[in-house]
């Protein structure tokens, strides 16, 4: 390492600060949940490393203990984070040389780290300092899951309850996603295809109701028309 | 052999979960920098990323709710917890105390009341 690269991890560092910081609780609450669902505290890491997607990896415990199949989890898996597809085409990921440094960037281009790259003010970022905050980030999603699980192996188990912040969690995302797009249609048609496919084919809720939505998007996409009697702007 | 795993979770069914979700997300991650042409100004990829991200959190509330069904006080304490997130995200629009508030508020009525 160069000399020069320590004031770049500093100032990463200083960067990614303020939303690592938002990141301890959800870690905490992660694998609080983890070790009270049953899994083993060392299965938190894996999982934050494996899948390194906040929102996912909660769902994942779902999926896990409902037993569903590769395919139902690689569906729900493109379906909930589609979105990345999207970061890396602004994402200054050439500031690194090394194709380590670059397969990393790209693993670990969370909402996050997408984030304050994006916020910061233009100009050159470095390498180290954009590798810096990314790995800041992970740290401070990884170290906290793990302290959360080893409270969580302390705590008594007959505390019911505590897996609802799952639906507090996608309820949050829900109203802070509805803000970038307020069209109501589509909180109605997604949430109505989840209750239907709930009802009808439970054990497959989450590919029948995630593949009907996909499809009502392309619909609206080749016909315009029908985009428009739908559409509803609140 | 000892996994760590729940009751009833063998380590097979977790990989199976684990892995496609992991080569799927980091594959997301990675495409736009293979396809950058492609993908930069695609109306249908625009289009996507603007429509999906709510219907699908939509989806997820309501899958998590299901969830919520065997639980004990059911349906009903789910959607008071759920007003009650709601309610204090509305009002201060602070994730992790909108989180927090929403469970507390759920886990006082599983315990407590129901």
């Amino acid at each position: 390492m160069s000399g020069s690269a320590l004031p770049e991890i500093r100032g990463g560092i200083r960067e990614a600060w303020a939303v690592a910081l938002g990141l301890i609780p959800l870690g905490l609450a992660f694998g609080l949940l983890m070790t009270q669902v049953g899994f083993a505290w060392w299965w938190t890491p894996i999982f934050s490393i494996v899948i390194y997607a906040g929102s996912m990896e909660f769902l994942a415990i779902n999926l896990v203990t409902a037993g569903v199949g590769p395919v139902s989890a690689a569906i729900t898996g493109l379906m909930v984070n589609f979105r990345h597809i999207f970061y890396g085409l602004t994402f200054p990921r050439d500031a690194i040389s090394s194709p380590a440094g670059r397969a990393y960037s790209t693993y670990s281009l969370t909402d996050e780290s997408y984030a304050i790259a994006s916020a910061r003010p233009p100009g050159r970022i470095s390498g180290p300092r954009l590798l810096t905050i990314q790995l800041f980030c992970q740290t401070m999603w990884v170290v906290p899951g793990i302290v959360g699980a080893l409270v969580g192996e302390i705590i008594p188990a007959g505390i019911q309850g505590m897996e609802f912040a799952l639906v507090a969690l996608f309820v949050v995302l829900a109203w802070e996603t509805f803000q970038n797009n307020r069209d109501l249609s589509l909180v109605l048609i997604a949430g109505a295809l989840a209750i239907v496919a709930g009802l009808l084919v439970p054990g497959q809720l989450l590919m029948v109701a995630l593949s009907a939505y996909f499809l009502i998007l392309i619909a609206r996409y080749l016909s315009p028309r029908l985009d428009r009697v739908l559409e509803w702007r609140v | 052999m000892d996994y760590g795993l729940p009751d009833g979770v063998t380590l097979s069914q977790t990989l199976a979960v684990l892995i496609p979700i992991a080569v799927i997300t980091v594959a997301l991650r990675w495409l736009p920098f293979a396809f950058v042409r492609a993908l930069k100004g695609n109306q249908f990829f625009a289009l996507l990323g603007l429509m999906m991200p709510v219907g699908v959190m939509a989806v997820l509330v309501v899958y998590t709710l299901f969830g919520q069904a065997s639980a004990p006080g059911g349906v009903p304490a789910a959607l008071i917890g759920v007003a009650v997130t709601l309610g204090l995200h509305a009002w201060k629009r602070d994730s992790g105390l909108s989180i927090l508030g929403g469970t507390v508020a759920y886990m006082a009525l599983v315990n407590l009341v129901f």
